[in-house]
């Protein structure tokens, strides 16, 4: 009987287990990150996923050899004279104290270094005191506010003409003010659309010209009804939006998926592409998925995250869409 | 060292009471402990078919669904979001509060507790049948909560204000702005958890009291079989934890009704209506949320470790590798579950350095949950281990609670968590936790007391069948949700076609869903060998069928009102299991005065 539980023990084990290896071949993985800390999560995440992959294969075998071995109905002669409680259980658990400061010290320490591990990352996204020196002193943030409502986001950017002049003294403590101001202080001439994220980067000029840097991203998320969370896989930030609060997310891009494209008299700016021809791309459309639950339309709470390939571009959209009524720019899908 | 009362278990005379008297307005410990199993059955039953139409609307989300297409003339025959909402909402709540907490604490901890320590009953009887008594309105205002106008609650069991609580003033009818179902379904279950509350509380306070004063002679703590040890420490989270649940349910109530603020900030609006003046805090909720449902965590998966190590300790017929450290274990889970709430709520606004504080206490966490699998793998070391029903769910529970455990070290670390947070991940893990360990213990909790509960046998065979599929079909609707957790797939959503990312994950979730119903159906077969078993499963001949050593088995069985005929005296661990000199049997009953050679702590 034992034998036959062991291996169903078994079989079910490395299903289970080979399920993880195929899926990211199946395209069931995390999907490329594509801001400058999604590495650092991703590679925090394989990290845990290495040694517990360890410790489930050790742990289940031993479950299943202990299984198959014992579970036979042929356990040897009982050692004369002893009874079982006092029967050495196994060399190995002679002294059973060691062998339990071992399995006890090893996790531990294990368990404090993944704890550790993560705290640098943690607090370069995160603690407010970190975020000067993460996106760059000498940078001006694409500065947005975000407020989300049930079942839309709703962004509000500074004009085109005042974004320039930010860009122009990135170092200025009135500017580094403005921006601080930002949620509090509405123009009226600031850019308002809908369920748009857009920001930018531009090519750095090198022996290889693919090279592409990302400008820092500064949102001010807030909301005024429910919770909302201000969700984008692909760049691993998420945050939950809190009625009463305004909370500051950034990120820097490191990919471009926009691109500019004429027609007649009008532009459109397509997400999901690397060049004005062709089909886009699933792996390069990036959602903002609300991952709070906001009330029935939580589901469909989804906008979409542009990044422009040069600041020209950027700021072309943005004068563009100050001229717009509608609130909604780019075209989706 | 402490010793419990002098005997006074001499069965007491007594009437036999009506069939009212002792089968529904009882203070018999054992009838409460059936009473708690059957209707915990039952809302298994409820909480099942809820979550399996979570699942069928997850894996063909454009579908018309055969019979709940009636219902749904207007929405095109599909059931509407705030329904689906409704659904997976009210399955967390009828699947934590009404099952899986019920049937550990409300039926083990009632069964177990008097005769495990040797007790004629609990020390508060009476107390005992309130506890029972008062989940019936819990029970009443779960259920009208769906006949409510706007239906059952639909903002998760965690009732996050202000989704949950923002309320119209109750001159415009208690209807909430931000979703149908926050109204009048939401009072009902903030009133029917109150009584919940209420009535886990006289439990706790009457499991502390009872397994502090009411210990046979001879039963030390260092004596008490893990159950116990787990119950008592499990009672003790609850007591503790309980009355600041209380207090949330009760602002929220308030929120609700007469307009307080307590989780209401300034300045909110919903589509053309403001709220008045706030002042109060989301945030808050959450906190005294979790303060109370993280240790509720522990409160349903730290009896199951319990009765698992007596059922694994038995069938491997080994004594329990151990015993100390499993208990020193339980007692770090449930000390260092009282500080590490914040883990549900890093990405919540908290303040991120207290995040980091909550982070390291949750991944140490794993260090007791770790010795506990070591342990029960050193108890099946070298064992005779006998592959009965229940052995097979314990051992189960081993190797599943690894996959739990080790999946949740994912989401504390809080880097990878902003990325798999309100994914599937989370729902992988606590369904890890919660179905695959707890639930799959409780199964192996019922096939291994049924004989004592019940003096007949349930079916093996069919148990083994039950058994197997359950295992299989587990896993294949929960594993899964690991994987997309990890391609991002967020939880709570009905459809997953409307971004970029989720959609390629919907053939998965159509296997999954498959799974789930053939999960389902599988549960018929427990059901049929449950009720058969009760009138025609095989009877048991004599007290101890499976030759274990704790107090139980040496009552009549099924044993009468007051337990034991002969006043048990303890004079060993629960644990001896082993062949010894002059003895034919390989184990040696609490209850023996035997002269072999004295054994040592079962533990060390």
């Amino acid at each position: 009987m034992g034998k036959t539980w062991a291996v169903f023990f078994a079989v079910n084990m490395i299903a289970m287990a080979a399920l993880c290896f195929a899926a990211p071949a199946m395209g069931m993985w995390m999907p490329e990150g594509v801001s400058t800390h999604a590495h650092d999560v991703d590679f925090l995440f394989d990290v845990i996923l290495w040694i517990t992959a360890f410790f489930f294969f050790l742990t289940e075998a031993i479950l299943v050899v202990f299984l198959w071995k014992y579970g036979c109905g042929c356990k040897e002669a009982p050692a004369t004279g002893v009874p079982g409680f006092l029967k050495p259980i196994a060399p190995l658990i002679d002294t059973p104290h060691k062998v339990e400061m071992a399995w006890t010290i090893v996790p531990a320490a294990i368990l404090l270094y993944i704890a550790f591990a993560q705290i640098g990352t943690w607090a370069n996204v995160k603690y407010q005191s970190r975020r000067q020196q993460f996106l760059g002193e000498d940078k001006t943030p694409v500065t947005i506010e975000v407020s989300a409502r049930q079942f839309e986001w709703r962004m509000r950017y500074p004009s085109a003409e005042r974004f320039r002049e930010w860009l122009k003294n990135p170092n200025d403590s009135e500017v580094k003010k403005d921006i601080d101001a930002f949620p509090r202080n509405p123009h009226a001439d600031d850019v308002h659309v809908v369920n748009e994220l857009h920001v930018f980067g531009e090519p750095v000029k090198g022996p290889d010209m693919d090279e592409w840097k990302g400008n820092p991203v500064l949102v001010y998320l807030s909301t005024r009804d429910v919770l909302h969370s201000f969700n984008l896989p692909q760049f691993r930030v998420k945050q939950d939006a809190v009625p009463g609060k305004t909370i500051p997310v950034w990120f820097v891009p490191t990919k471009p998926n926009t691109v500019k494209i004429e027609s007649g008299s009008s532009t459109m700016w397509l997400d999901g592409r690397r060049d004005a021809k062709g089909e886009p791309d699933r792996m390069l459309i990036w959602d903002i998925a609300c991952a709070e639950l906001c009330g029935w339309g939580h589901w469909r709470m989804i906008g979409r995250v542009y990044v422009h390939r040069t600041q020209d571009d950027f700021l072309e959209w943005l004068e563009q869409a100050g001229k717009s009524e509608h609130g909604r720019t780019a075209m989706t899908r | 060292m402490s010793v419990g009362h002098p005997p006074t278990t001499a069965a007491p005379a007594h009437h036999e009471p009506s069939f009212l008297g002792k089968y529904i307005f009882s203070t018999d410990h054992k009838i409460i402990g059936m009473q708690f199993l059957f209707t915990s059955i039952i809302f298994l039953g409820l909480g099942g078919i809820l979550a399996l139409l979570v699942r069928i609307q997850l894996a063909w989300p454009h579908a018309e669904i055969p019979i709940l297409r009636e219902w749904f003339v207007d929405n095109g025959g599909r059931m509407t979001e705030s329904f689906y909402n409704m659904l997976f909402s009210m399955h967390a709540t009828v699947m934590i509060f009404f099952v899986i907490i019920p049937f550990l604490t409300g039926a083990f901890g009632n069964f177990t507790i008097p005769l495990m320590i040797g007790a004629p009953d609990m020390a508060f009887p009476k107390l005992n049948m309130m506890s029972y008594w008062f989940m019936w309105p819990a029970f009443v205002l779960i259920l009208a909560s769906f006949y409510a106008e706007g239906g059952a609650p639909a903002a998760g069991w965690t009732s996050y204000p202000t989704l949950s609580s923002i309320t119209m003033p109750a001159g415009e009818g208690l209807h909430s702005p931000a979703a149908p179902n926050s109204g009048h379904g939401q009072i009902f279950w903030l009133l029917s958890l109150t009584c919940v509350g209420i009535s886990s509380m006289m439990g706790s306070v009457n499991y502390i009291t009872t397994i502090i004063n009411m210990r046979a002679p001879g039963m030390t703590l260092y004596r008490m079989p893990m159950t116990i040890w787990a119950m008592f420490i499990t009672a003790i989270l609850q007591a503790f934890a309980l009355p600041v649940l209380t207090v949330a349910l009760i602002y929220q109530s308030l929120d609700k009704s007469i307009g307080t603020t307590f989780f209401l900030p300034d300045g909110l609006t919903f589509g053309n209506w403001s709220a008045g003046p706030g002042g109060g805090q989301t945030l808050l909720w959450q906190h005294l949320f979790w303060f109370y449902s993280h240790p509720a965590v522990y409160i349903m998966i730290l009896p199951a470790m319990g009765m698992v190590s007596d059922i694994i300790s038995t069938f491997a017929r080994r004594p329990l590798f151990g015993y100390r450290a499993m208990i020193y274990s339980i007692a770090g889970i449930a000390g260092l579950g009282f500080i590490v709430w914040g883990h549900h709520m890093f990405q919540s606004g908290m303040d991120p350095r207290l995040g980091t504080g909550f982070m390291i206490a949750t991944i140490m966490i794993a260090l007791p949950s770790a010795v506990k699998v070591f342990n029960w793998l050193g108890t099946v070391y070298r064992g005779d281990i006998q592959f009965t029903t229940a052995m097979l769910f314990a051992l189960s529970f081993v190797a599943l609670f690894i996959i739990g455990g080790l999946s949740g070290i994912f989401m504390a670390a809080t880097p990878v968590d902003i990325y798999i947070h309100d994914t599937y991940f989370i729902v992988g893990h606590i369904h890890y936790v919660l179905f695959t360990s707890s639930l799959m213990g409780i199964f192996g909790a019922i096939y291994y007391w049924f004989p004592k509960m019940f003096g007949r046998f349930m079916n093996e065979f069919w148990g083994k069948v039950h058994f197997a599929l359950t295992f299989v079909f587990a896993n294949g609707v929960f594993f899964p949700m690991h994987i997309l957790g990890t391609a991002g797939m967020r939880r709570r959503i009905p459809d997953l076609t409307a971004t970029a990312f989720e959609s390629p994950l919907l053939t998965l979730n159509q296997v999954m869903t498959i799974s789930a119903i053939l999960l389902g159906l599988t549960q018929l077969i427990f059901l049929a060998n449950f009720l058969l078993s009760l009138f025609l499963g095989k009877q048991t001949t004599e007290r101890n069928p499976w030759h274990s050593n704790t107090l139980e088995w040496s009552a009549p069985t099924p044993p009468p009102h007051g337990n034991f005929d002969v006043p048990p005296v303890v004079y060993r661990g629960p644990y001896e299991y082993g062949a010894v000199p002059n003895r034919t049997e390989d184990y040696l009953p609490q209850t023996l005065k035997f002269d072999g050679p004295v054994p040592a702590a079962s533990g060390h």
